[in-house]
């Protein structure tokens, strides 16, 4: 019950993290004429990288908050849940990659998707069990909300 | 700047910093401050949406004042009161831009406006902790003793995680803009 292993290995994770985003924090510069944001391509189009990691952290951090939320998810996790976290992920860098926007609206918009993304599970859920019933395919959990 | 807010002409008038000009260009503790703040509200939010079920689902068997009332109410209000203070904290430092300050100034005035209110949450929890506390421990104190602590650990362990991924996101948000 007490399994506490993923969070030593996280811990490994943050120790080699942090010597790298120290250097990485002492090279930037405290002020606006001094710091040069990173900017980041995909396909030729030019982002900001500060938005696009604070909206892909955001609707993660939304899918998971929520996604996890209920142990009913546990056996939807591949066939619907990661999915759905995958389609929520790439629509707020398609809309980072598009406006471009600050940090703070990066992580409106992730985290607006990230809950939109609850709602399209749970479309996807009644459609899974409206499918299964159709198909003849054996479904026998039903949520129980 | 025809701007009348105070607070949007310090920001447009002040040092053109990136993060607030209170973090002396320390980016080290602009990520902490940035990290802790977010991953706060998060389990905040949390606790509140989960107390609050828990409340709505139970609200026949925990009825006023009886001791799982209470225990949940002081829950709540610390979550609440950690929720609204640390998501105000966390919406300055996210949206300080010395470019956009009418917003910058805005966020600062938020802040300020919600803060009591966090304040109330807090006190009012510590007030139905003493006021409850003889009560509870005199009923704490009867046998069994043994609680199973450990019935919400998967939650806990979220919480951790979320503040590892928001520490992350922290890190390569202030070394990247």
């Amino acid at each position: 019950m007490i399994d506490g292993g993923g969070i030593y290995k996280g811990g490994a994770t943050m120790a080699a993290i942090l010597p790298v985003a120290a250097t990485a924090l002492t090279e930037k510069g405290a002020t606006i004429a001094t710091s040069v944001p990173v900017i980041w391509h995909f396909l030729g189009y030019p982002f900001e990288a500060a938005g696009m990691i604070a909206a892909l952290f955001a609707c993660f951090a939304a899918r998971f908050w929520i996604g996890a939320a209920q142990s009913v998810r546990q056996e939807h996790r591949w066939s619907l849940d990661i999915p759905v976290t995958g389609m929520a992920l790439a629509v707020s860098a398609a809309i980072v990659i598009a406006m471009r926007p600050e940090p703070l609206g990066g992580l409106l918009y992730g985290a607006g998707l990230g809950v939109l993304g609850e709602g399209i599970f749970k479309i996807a859920e009644k459609y899974l069990q409206k499918a299964g019933a159709v198909f003849g395919v054996e479904t026998t959990d039903k949520p129980a909300g | 700047m025809s701007n009348t807010s105070f607070a949007a002409q310090a920001v447009a008038n002040g040092p053109r910093t990136i993060a607030q000009p209170s973090f002396e260009g320390m980016g080290w503790l602009v990520v902490i401050n940035l990290a802790v703040m977010t991953v706060a509200t998060l389990i905040g939010v949390m606790v509140v949406v989960k107390l609050a079920g828990d409340a709505w689902k139970h609200r026949r068997l925990d009825v006023w004042l009886s001791p799982a009332w209470i225990y949940r109410a002081l829950g709540i209000l610390f979550a609440c009161g950690i929720t609204i203070r640390c998501g105000a904290e966390a919406l300055t430092l996210w949206g300080y831009d010395p470019r956009d300050p009418v917003m910058t100034g805005m966020f600062a005035t938020i802040k300020r406006l919600f803060d009591p209110f966090a304040v109330a949450c807090g006190v009012s929890g510590l007030m139905l902790y003493i006021c409850s506390e003889p009560g509870m421990i005199e009923q704490q104190r009867k046998e069994p003793f043994p609680i199973d602590m450990w019935l919400a650990w998967p939650m806990v362990r979220r919480m951790l995680w979320l503040g590892l991924f928001s520490l992350i996101a922290a890190i390569g948000v202030v070394s990247t803009r």
